[in-house]
């Protein structure tokens, strides 16, 4: 195998392991730097809660199906075309998958972030100019 | 199959791909599910576009040069 394969297999892997752990620190500290207070509301009840669409499922699903369908999409073909599959390429590109997955779940986190501060932020304090807007403590 | 050995309808196929399941995460589950799909296009294809070009770009890329 060539050099720059395995570099690039060694690579992917390490990018894969370390992405997703700087988004959710990134996520949190940008929370945690508005230093907002959220409204205090009503607890919901058992039956209104079970009653909420969840997410998790949902965030937990498709990720995966983002990260695994090239590297599958891949093996399928060659076993189509009577070949074995190369590890490598099926690794690289499972990598691949994860990595871009990774991106987006980052990318949405920070727009919710952004988005959650905006909306508990009075009305009023929201037509000033950014510059001053960001004096604002809440 | 033979058409299907060009890196560029690769490319497409898994811009295409990238883009819906990005969409498709992007969108809050309610249970107005597609209406809520066509608003998060609408906001964010921005940023889902360019996202999905280079997912798209590097599969076809390790799939043309490593498969």
């Amino acid at each position: 195998m060539a050099t720059w394969m395995k570099a690039l297999v060694v690579a992917l892997a390490a990018v894969v392991g370390l992405v997703p752990a700087f988004a959710q620190v990134s996520a949190a500290q940008a929370v945690q730097e508005a230093s907002a207070t959220l409204p205090v509301g009503d607890e919901l009840s058992d039956e209104e809660l079970s009653q909420t669409d969840g997410e998790g499922f949902w965030f937990t699903i498709l990720p995966l199906v983002t990260a695994i369908a090239p590297a599958t999409a891949y093996c399928i073909k060659e076993a189509v075309e009577g070949r074995a599959p190369r590890w490598q390429t099926a690794l690289a590109l499972l990598g691949w998958g994860f990595v871009y997955a990774a991106t987006v779940l980052y990318a949405k986190s920070k727009i919710d972030a952004d988005k959650t501060i905006q909306d508990i932020i009075p009305f009023q304090y929201r037509t000033l100019p950014p510059e001053n807007a960001a004096r604002w403590r809440f | 199959m033979e058409v299907l050995k060009n890196m560029w309808l690769w490319f497409l196929i898994w811009t295409i791909i990238g883009f819906c399941l990005s969409l498709l995460l992007f969108t809050t589950k309610t249970k107005n599910f597609w209406i809520e799909v066509k608003k998060t296009f609408r906001k964010r294809w921005k940023i889902l576009l360019p996202l999905s070009i280079v997912y798209g770009l590097g599969a076809a890329l390790i799939w043309h040069f490593m498969g």
